[in-house]
């Protein structure tokens, strides 16, 4: 080999010859079917749906399931928390003295003079 | 770096501006745009893989899995930088992935169209006992170095390049570069003595 007295690992230079004998060692068949292969592998990927939008679908499943899941266990809960009998009135109490009771509060027709309201709650 | 002889192949990887644009279609889906980048890669990354690999069929299994990984990773490639360097790293791991994944390391098989047949002029006997020598050799040297010696001088690229493409220092891609011809000068200056 011509360059081989002057090879120090700091040359730069290309070896022509021993490249073009590897070359052809490590020749490749023909390009053509290597190309269809590739296409034919690229193709089927795409035809196939991709495991984001898969996920995806089984997402937006989950999700509708998890908030009739969730509005179901509401009213349920909300069914059992609830106090068996009552009204607003039982809850405020009885009045006492002078001022209007609550529920006479509640149907008038015309909203009543806050210092009525206050004097409503603070008899109790 | 120099780079004053170029490949054949080189040709293809200076064409930077053509590329990107390339590049920039396979992303929008274009089908042909690809098929142009295979084409214009495909004799590269076969090459690169049968240095790994030695198996012609199976280092063409490793560039077409190297081509759909590089497809799917398209979008993480800098088109500022040169596409060869970035692909070829693509390939030379997945070459060295399918070679790990081999449960017994196979003997490289000889090329039957070479040593089989009938008398064939001396001068091409001489090229096939050339190769298949080199063949030999190629397969004795360490991976990393048969690596390095393909991308240097058959495909042409730079130290520097190289580096980056093995995710070794450049130093190291020196040495490796100057053991890897050093051993198969030897082996060949033999071969040239006993002939």
């Amino acid at each position: 080999m011509s360059e081989m007295d002057k090879e120090t690992p700091f040359n730069h230079r290309q070896d022509l010859r021993l490249g073009a004998a590897l070359r052809e060692v490590l020749a490749p068949g023909e390009a053509g079917p290597f190309v269809a292969r590739v296409l034919a592998r690229y193709d089927a990927a795409r035809a196939m749906p991709r495991a984001w939008d898969v996920l995806a679908s089984w997402g937006r499943r989950g999700v509708a399931v998890a908030a009739v899941a969730a509005l179901a266990a509401g009213l349920l809960v909300g069914r059992v928390m609830r106090p068996a009998s009552g009204s607003i009135e039982d809850a405020l109490g009885s009045p006492s003295g002078t001022s209007l009771p609550p529920s006479a509060l509640l149907a008038a027709q015309q909203p009543p003079e806050a210092s009525a309201a206050f004097a409503s709650l603070i008899e109790r | 770096m120099s780079r004053k002889a170029q490949p054949p192949d080189q040709a293809a990887r200076t064409e930077g501006g053509d590329e990107t644009a390339q590049v920039t279609r396979v992303l929008a889906g274009d089908r042909e745009a690809f098929g142009a980048l295979v084409e214009r890669y495909q004799a590269q990354a076969r090459r690169v893989a049968r240095a790994v690999l030695g198996d012609p069929d199976e280092a063409d299994d490793a560039a077409q899995d190297a081509f759909l990984s590089a497809l799917v990773k398209l979008e993480q490639y800098d088109p500022r930088r040169p596409f060869g360097p970035w692909l070829m790293r693509i390939v030379a791991n997945a070459a060295t992935d399918r070679r790990r994944r081999r449960a017994v390391r196979r003997v490289e098989p000889l090329d039957v169209g070479l040593v089989g047949g009938g008398p064939r002029p001396d001068r091409e006997a001489e090229r096939s006992a050339l190769g298949d020598r080199l063949r030999t050799a190629l397969a004795e040297l360490p991976e990393r170095r048969r690596m390095a010696v393909t991308l240097f001088d058959v495909e042409g690229y730079s130290h520097a390049e190289i580096a980056e493409i093995l995710g070794i220092p450049e130093g190291t891609v020196r040495s490796e570069v100057f053991h890897a011809r050093r051993r198969l000068r030897m082996l060949l200056a033999d071969w040239k003595e006993e002939a």
